[in-house]
């Protein structure tokens, strides 16, 4: 397994780790080595009590998996086996205040379940005894007046819809807990809390709480284990107030997030309140609090349009334009609030134009108009086409293919009351109403922009130019010079845009990534018959590549004046004759020398010689061959026949990759390689460059 | 909250090769050839995988459990929590449940075992779903008799093509669906999301030829292996979906008929 790490929180032993991890992350929420700071005092500076040491434990764990979650990577685009290091082992040694608590069954074994559920990662806990605590802290005694209800609020559409009903609807009291990931969302909360108020019979009490960590522990964006975090904030706070709930509103649609893509395996669709999250996080509190504490999500039933369209009847559509739904925190201006082009600013946009509330959100919040703005090539593009086809494909199914296309619906059925019959319907009609509500925009603004779609006015990468085929003159795809037009040729070899296209034998056309040995294998293969050598070979498709095109080459056309091609003669022997002679000669004389300098006791003129004798050994000794013969000397022509050969035995091996009964044609004696070069195939096979028939 | 985001495939060179295929026009055969040569090494690890073999196992437990006169206690000894008298989507929760539980923490969860675990929900959805007269609300019975018809050699046989042609989609498609929907729009291989669209769909036509391989096989091996040994072991299952995934690779290789 690769992707293993260790996580020390706290002053703990780094001894007896499960991993062989060389460097274990170390987190510390105080002291000098502080590298993650949690302002829980945004809670104990407000309230009138203090937190129960379980759920201070809670809050602490919970930030330090949130903070591990991001600092060890899962392998960025990596697919290899299949996305291995997408889920990674995780080893936490934490010191908590109850470390008898925290390691019994029933906690430690829904926290793991719950974790490893909603993050894809395998978590191991070892708690250990808290020994140092953190500095007292000095607790501010406010007049709160105590909530009924504590919901999360991140300041979105779907919680801003659940404080409007509790808070102005239903007329209660409420907490809003809130993470606050970036100081950019400050005044819109401000702003969405003024006019809550403002509309409220109690002014709900609203806790933002912020984590800090350091930059270098910022490392992996997708963040699966926040929802952890909030819930543990909220389920704080409940506890702090002695309520025994708390509510996440997010719409069903985001709750059972079923996958928009083949791609999106597991938790790559996020879990933050799958209902079986939802079920861990109250199983987990309740064994903290050894009392039941409910989980709920009011919201898990609705669409978002729904949510929306509850906001315009409360009478607070105002409040629409304040509230924040882009997860692309870092490209938020004040004049782009939203940057159009993230999943969540997609699905907040159809839901906004499903329940005719676009007024009340402006469209110059958004960096790309969903509709009829240009979107680059990549995710942008992607992801709204993901989205669309999905709604569309949704909208045309009956309920047995939509169980037949999305198993992720099963995951649910064990973690809601009722009928699971009943609840796979229920999830189906839920999608259904959705995919209704995305077409509906579609079909809408297709109506409104026939006439810019039918002039071709629009963007080309804007949705709805992807959606609409118009007729007229079209712009073929890259490289399609070659279209059919006629009937095919059985046997064809060109190039297409970037690539090749080699359809033989009347079978499928194949299509092949760049190669020069496809280049030489072209000309081959339309001059059959025709004897090549690799030097006029290598000059014809130097020529061809040069001026780039991709015209075929006839016989008797390869010699260009600007490319010389190398006669059939060898160059000869490494040694002549003659060299080896002089050599032989020198020897023998070096030898008589030596044996004079060695009467003379020379020793200088003795090592003079001796090293001369030596260097001319290897001369002969390099030049000769196999059976002691002189070796013929390595020359450009053989170099160009390697070349040549290499290049086509290259090409050869794509083709027998993708057409094994083109890749058996082409072998001896019907394709010959070396410094002649020939294709003969049976008299009636002839090749075309061109895909039509002539 | 609710985040998705999408991919790309890497910059490796048999990753860019699919890419510059799906760019460049190939068929959905040529593209499902370099698909599985560039992931041959994920697949060659599929008999090991657990939730693959844990999958498999179950589906054979599955047509045993609805011959025994009790179906809910037979569902229950193969290690799935249901009442006596199940439902459809009961069961189909129920055996996702136990991949899940088999797997807890994820030890030895991956994503071609995931892909399992899902193709195995929608096989039973779809198959049992369709030969039931109401998707909702039929009676326990209907689905055991749905389920036991599924143990003769034949029906067998185009249970687990069914399941094995799902699991091979998802996979190219987990690979593919990276690079596909980048090459939609103008002058681009795809021009709008109907033709990107149509081109999934012939995928999913290729991975169903491609699994026709399984379906010569599989019922006889069940009924040989449940007779011989009395009963379908996660050894025995595990043997199976390596000569399976192995007969399937090697025919995706090979560029298996689209129409055939």
């Amino acid at each position: 397994m690769a992707n293993e790490r260790s996580i020390l929180c706290g002053e703990v032993s780094s001894i007896a780790l499960p991993f062989s991890d060389k460097k274990p992350l170390s987190f510390q929420l105080w002291g000098p080595g502080e590298n993650v700071s949690l302002c829980i005092s945004d809670i104990r500076s407000q309230l009138l009590k203090d937190i129960p040491s379980s759920f201070h434990d809670l809050v602490e764990i919970a930030t330090y998996v949130y903070c591990a979650d991001q600092a060890i990577t899962r392998g960025g685009e990596g697919v290899d086996n299949f996305g291995e290091n997408w889920r990674r082992r995780l080893f936490f040694r934490i010191a908590v205040r109850n470390p008898d608590l925290w390691n019994s069954s029933p906690v430690k074994d829904s926290l793991t379940e719950t974790l490893s559920f909603l993050s894809d990662d395998e978590y191991v806990f070892d708690f250990v005894k808290l020994h140092k605590q953190p500095p007292a802290q000095q607790h501010l005694m406010f007049d709160v007046d105590p909530p009924e209800e504590v919901m999360l609020f991140s300041g979105g559409l779907d919680s801003l819809g659940g404080a409007i009903e509790e808070a102005i609807t239903n007329s209660r009291k409420i907490a809003m807990v809130t993470h606050r990931p970036t100081p950019k969302f400050n005044r819109r909360h401000q702003k969405l809390l003024e006019l809550l108020s403002s509309a409220a019979d109690h002014r709900p009490l609203h806790i933002p709480v912020i984590i800090n960590k350091d930059k270098a522990l910022g490392r992996e964006y997708t963040q699966r284990s926040r929802s952890f975090l909030y819930a543990a904030l909220g389920a704080t706070v409940a506890q702090i107030f002695k309520l025994r709930r708390i509510r996440f509103y997010e719409n069903g649609v985001i709750s059972f997030n079923l996958p928009l893509s083949a791609q999106v395996v597991g938790a790559r669709a996020t879990r933050t309140t799958h209902p079986q999250v939802i079920n861990g996080f109250a199983k987990i509190f309740s064994a903290l609090s050894g009392k039941p504490f409910a989980v709920e999500n009011p919201y898990l039933w609705e669409t978002k349009t729904e949510v929306v369209s509850g906001i315009v009847k409360a009478g607070l559509a105002d409040t629409i334009k304040y509230s924040t739904s882009c997860t692309h925190t870092w490209e938020m201006t004040k004049l782009h609030t939203h940057c159009g082009r993230c999943s969540q600013c997609i699905d907040r946009r159809f839901a906004l134009l499903a329940a005719d509330a676009q007024q009340h959100d402006p469209e110059e919040a958004y960096g790309v108009d969903l509709l009829v703005g240009e979107r680059d090539d990549h995710e942008p593009k992607a992801m709204l086409a993901a989205y669309v086809e999905t709604a569309n494909e949704v909208a045309e199914m009956s309920a047995l293919d939509f169980l037949g296309r999305y198993g992720e619906v099963a995951r649910a059925l064990k973690h809601l009351e009722g009928s699971p019959d009943i609840i796979a319907l229920q999830i189906y009609e839920l999608y259904r109403r959705h995919a209704k509500y995305v077409t509906e925009v579609v079909d809408d603004a297709i109506s409104q922009h026939r006439s810019a779609i039918r002039k071709r006015q629009l963007p080309t990468s804007c949705l709805l130019q992807l959606v609409c085929d118009v007729g007229g003159v079209q712009s073929q795809p890259k490289g399609s010079d070659h279209e059919p037009v006629g009937e095919l040729a059985d046997n064809y070899i060109l190039i297409k845009g970037q690539c090749w296209a080699i359809r033989y034998n009347g079978n499928e056309e194949k299509i092949y990534t760049p190669d020069i040995g496809l280049y030489h294998l072209q000309i081959l293969l339309e001059n059959p018959r025709v004897e090549y050598s690799a030097s006029e070979l290598d000059v014809c498709v130097r020529r061809v590549t040069k001026n780039e095109t991709c015209g075929s080459v006839s016989a008797g056309e390869s010699h260009a004046e600007d490319c010389s091609i190398l006669g059939d003669s060898d160059s000869g022997h490494v040694l002549d004759e003659h060299a080896v002679r002089s050599y032989l000669t020198r020897l023998k004389e070096i030898m008589e020398e030596l044996e004079e300098a060695r009467a003379n006791n020379d020793l200088s003129k003795m090592s003079t010689l001796e090293s001369d004798k030596r260097w001319i050994q290897s001369e002969l000794d390099n030049a000769k061959g196999l059976g002691g013969e002189i070796r013929l000397l390595g020359d450009d022509r053989d170099k160009v026949r390697k070349r040549v050969c290499n290049a086509i035995g290259r090409a050869l091996k794509k083709i027998k990759q993708f057409d094994r009964m083109l890749a058996k044609h082409l072998q001896k004696p019907v394709l010959r390689l070396g410094y002649k070069l020939i294709y003969v195939p049976r008299e009636d096979l002839t090749w075309s460059s061109t895909p039509t028939k002539k | 909250m609710g985040h998705i985001r999408l991919g790309n495939l890497p910059r490796t060179r048999k990753w860019q090769q699919v890419v510059a295929l799906i760019e460049g026009g190939a068929g959905t055969a040529q593209i499902a050839t370099a698909t599985t040569t560039a992931a041959e090494q994920g697949f060659k690890l599929a008999a090991e995988d657990k939730g693959l073999v844990e999958t498999v196992w179950l589906l054979t437990q599955l047509p045993l459990a609805a011959r025994n006169d009790n179906f809910g206690q037979a569902l229950r000894n193969a290690g799935l929590d249901v009442s006596d008298t199940p439902g459809l989507m009961e069961v189909v929760g129920a055996f996702s449940d136990a991949i899940d539980r088999k797997l807890a923490n994820n030890g030895g969860r991956t994503d071609l075992g995931e892909m399992a675990q899902m193709a195995a929900s929608e096989t039973m959805s779809k198959i049992i779903g369709s030969r039931i007269q109401n998707l909702f609300g039929t009676t326990s019975d209907d689905i055991k008799n749905a389920f036991s018809k599924l143990a003769t050699n034949k029906q067998f046989s185009m249970f687990a093509r069914e399941f094995f042609a799902r699991l091979t989609n998802k996979c190219l498609d987990y690979f593919v669906s990276k690079a596909v929907s980048q090459h939609v729009g103008e002058g681009k291989r795809f021009r709008t999301l109907a033709q990107q669209s149509e081109f999934t769909r012939a995928l999913g036509i290729h991975s169903r030829e491609a699994s026709k391989i399984v379906e010569e096989f599989s019922g006889g091996w069940f009924s040989k292996t449940n007779w011989e040994n009395e009963g379908i072991s996660r050894k025995d299952a595990a043997g199976f979906t390596h000569v399976a995934m192995k007969k399937i690779v090697s025919e995706l290789k090979e560029g298996a008929p689209t129409n055939g």
